[in-house]
């Protein structure tokens, strides 16, 4: 018997890395030495046991500068990383700063992607400070709190992969704190009415 | 219920049924299966070669 539980922020783990998970590890810890992160959306699923892979590894980060951002994106090149444009000025204020996924990828591997976003509403950059730590085998990684993925996907995103990965989390955690959901649920609900 | 609506709710007790076998088996033994699954989808890609601007245009910037 193995649910995931998370107890105080932090949860434990041992298991066979896949392809996917060395790319993610690797682009993550990369990033991490310039700003903090969060993974969020289909791969906390598929992370915690979820039969299916994904192209998309969405993580929101923190406000970062331009000067952090270039090094972070010289320091990925420098590990055989690539992005959408060869340019790390336009990537900060083309795409990042206008709210656009900046996409990082091994140069033999375009269809697994990172993609990174600096956390600017509310709820994201809740979930950026209330991420939890998931301890794997010899490291570890910083994931979304696992209530505010099962509402998000629930609430809003609602299509078929997403209500089944909310529905895969609902399964494998145990102890999840369903008023957290129904919060979280109203904080991203109020938000899309906003836009 | 319509087929697309059967479908869906069959797909759905298949996740659950899968979400089950993770939940009541060691994470050595899943994580072992989803691995294979995981890593023959990349093996896959990785044989397609695409180019950065083939890249760009799939998703659409």
């Amino acid at each position: 018997m193995v649910e995931f539980e998370v107890v105080n922020g932090e949860l434990r783990t041992k298991k066979n890395l896949t392809q996917l998970d060395v790319f993610v590890i690797d682009t993550l810890t990369i990033l991490s030495r310039f700003v903090d992160y969060v993974l969020i959306s289909g791969y906390v699923s598929i992370f915690f046991g979820r039969a299916r892979g994904t192209e998309d590894v969405d993580v929101f980060i923190d406000e970062i500068s331009e000067e952090k951002f270039k090094e972070f994106y010289n320091a990925a090149l420098e590990k055989g990383y690539e992005f959408n444009i060869d340019n790390a000025e336009e990537l900060y204020k083309d795409y990042l700063q206008d709210n656009l996924s900046v996409n990082m990828w091994g140069k033999n591997l375009p269809l697994v992607r990172l993609e990174i976003k600096i956390a600017k509403k509310y709820s994201q950059k809740r979930v950026l400070n209330e991420r939890v730590k998931v301890f794997y085998n010899g490291g570890f990684l910083y994931f979304s709190p696992i209530e505010y993925q099962i509402a998000y996907k629930k609430s809003i995103l609602k299509s078929e992969k997403d209500l089944e990965d909310a529905r895969h989390l609902e399964v494998v955690f145990k102890n999840l704190d369903k008023e957290k959901i129904e919060e979280y649920v109203g904080v991203v609900l109020k938000e899309f009415e906003d836009e | 219920m319509n087929e697309r609506e059967i479908n869906s709710r069959e797909r759905m007790k298949y996740v659950e049924k899968w979400a089950e076998f993770v939940k009541n088996n060691p994470d050595e033994v899943w994580s072992k299966m989803q691995k294979e699954l995981i890593d023959s989808q990349i093996e896959n890609a990785e044989r397609v070669k695409l180019t950065k601007e083939q890249v760009r245009y799939i998703k659409g910037r």
